[in-house]
């Protein structure tokens, strides 16, 4: 059976994330392709209500969304053009692997960008870069028995609101969180200045056909209307979205570059983790810089054992110095 | 304790202690192994090497229906999730394993996920649960030839 093609032009922020998941439900195989009119916060699975600002959400009237599938916060809105693709866990065509998986599926992304001229490739788990810069972020995973890749081509993106709606721990964390947002993703109207949207979808509808034979032109039947109707009493309900999701400590930017938070009393330590280095610090003691630590951290490798030795010879030692280290150092 | 090489069956790259039952039903890939009256389910070498790194493990029920998630996984920002073998209760959680998931791609068969008290004998008995060595083998060369056809 050809796997269907939903083209549905521009949908409320509901139904923008209901679509794909009402599709997977119902064992649609399908390529969504869409926009919203809206502009929402979409939380990954494991994400957290908590690492948002709620209160500015709410004087915004910007509302969260907790899908079902993997990825980190994004800030979604009609500068952005959504692909899903949903097909079948135990298909032919379903790669077993996820990495596999990936680069099967945004294959036909990267030629869309690679027709318009700009050099991206793919880098794990799932960015599509170009100059080592994000232009194209996506999650995935298992709804019922359907695989699904969801993910969007930046036309635009408001990095001011994004670092906005997050909550953060201050507001040089938040100014440095958005410069590193500016320094790491990028937009097809940064990269190309004039496009058009409409032969962009159509280009990619059409990178979508290489990849799966013709797709079969299909709108939002009735018995996917009463699925998204149906799922939206579950993915609205209070229980779904304040569901406690994992722990942070961090702000992940892009794939290999964090922004760390570590609080020990009078000292607070902001350090940009960068490739396993830490390439920029703020260290204040009540408010006021320290350059001498700063200038021992800056460059240094992201180890445990490395950042530990250092605040220990600079601070008093603590348990809270163990736990700062932790935390400038991440997973290394 | 550790099983000598003759108790182990190799699969192309990936190894099987047959010491415990491993459940193929919705392509699963989850291990059984006997532990008192109640049996430990972890993930066998196949699916950790093909999820990639876990970032994320969930344990969202408490009681199990046969061939029912148990469990979300997340690795490389894919969800996906965790079959249960078999009907019975969780009466432990692996805390290790919860806080650091990457002991189960390091050492699936000593990083078990939960701990079940079965509901009933029957359901360590099921076709879907294989313990014999050529069926475990049919089973993972199909497996294998899908990875090889991607």
């Amino acid at each position: 059976m050809a796997v269907k093609l939903f083209d549905l032009g521009f949908m409320s922020w509901k139904d923008s994330q209901l679509v794909y998941h009402a599709l997977a439900r119902l064992g649609i195989e399908a390529v969504v392709v869409q926009r919203t009119r809206d502009c929402y916060v979409s939380l990954g699975l494991f994400n957290s209500p908590q690492e948002l600002d709620l209160a500015y959400l709410r004087s915004r009237g910007i509302p969260y969304f907790r899908r079902e599938i993997g990825g980190g916060i994004v800030l979604l809105d009609r500068e952005q053009l959504f692909y899903h693709v949903v097909v079948h866990r135990n298909a032919e065509h379903t790669p077993v692997k996820t990495d596999t998986f990936y680069r099967k599926f945004l294959s036909p992304v990267i030629a869309t960008y690679r027709g318009l001229g700009l050099k991206v490739r793919y880098r794990p788990a799932n960015d599509l870069v170009v100059d080592g810069r994000k232009i194209s972020g996506n999650g995935a995973g298992l709804i019922g028995d359907c695989k699904v890749l969801s993910g969007s081509i930046l036309f635009d993106f408001n990095h001011a609101l994004m670092s906005r709606v997050l909550r953060l721990p201050g507001e040089v964390f938040r100014a440095r969180a958005e410069e590193l947002m500016r320094e790491r993703l990028t937009t097809l109207r940064e990269q190309l200045g004039e496009f058009s949207p409409q032969e962009v979808k159509q280009a990619l509808i059409g990178n979508f056909e290489e990849l799966f034979g013709e797709l079969e032109e299909a709108s939002i039947t009735p018995e996917i209307a009463r699925e998204m109707r149906r799922l939206e009493k579950k993915y609205l309900s209070q229980e779904w979205l304040n569901m406690p999701g994992r722990a942070t400590r961090e702000l992940k930017i892009a794939e290999g570059c964090y922004l760390a938070f570590a609080s020990l009393g009078e000292v607070e330590i902001i350090a940009e983790r960068s490739e396993g280095r830490l390439r920029w610090v703020r260290a204040t003691r009540r408010g006021e810089r320290m350059p001498a630590l700063e200038e021992r951290l800056l460059g240094e490798e992201a180890s445990y054992e490395k950042i530990l030795n250092i605040l220990t010879e600079s601070l008093e030692y603590s348990q809270d110095v163990e736990e700062a280290a932790r935390t400038i150092a991440g997973g290394n | 304790m550790e099983l000598k090489a003759e108790q182990v069956l190799k699969v192309g790259e990936y190894e099987f202690p047959l010491d415990r039952l491993y459940y193929r039903g919705r392509n699963a890939h989850i291990w059984v192994k006997r532990e008192g009256e109640n049996v430990l389910l972890g993930i066998d070498a196949f699916l950790a090497e093909s999820a990639g790194y876990l970032n994320y493990i969930s344990v969202t029920a408490e009681e199990l229906t046969r061939g029912e998630a148990f469990a979300n996984i997340e690795s490389a920002k894919f969800v996906s999730k965790l079959y249960s073998p078999v009907a019975g209760r969780v009466v432990e959680v692996n805390s290790e394993v919860m806080e650091n998931p990457r002991l189960v791609n390091q050492s699936p068969y000593e990083a078990w996920i939960v701990k079940v008290k079965p509901s009933s004998e029957a359901e360590l008995g099921h076709e879907e649960l294989l313990g014999e060595s050529e069926a475990i083998a049919a089973w993972i060369e199909e497996e294998i030839a899908r990875l090889e056809e991607e």
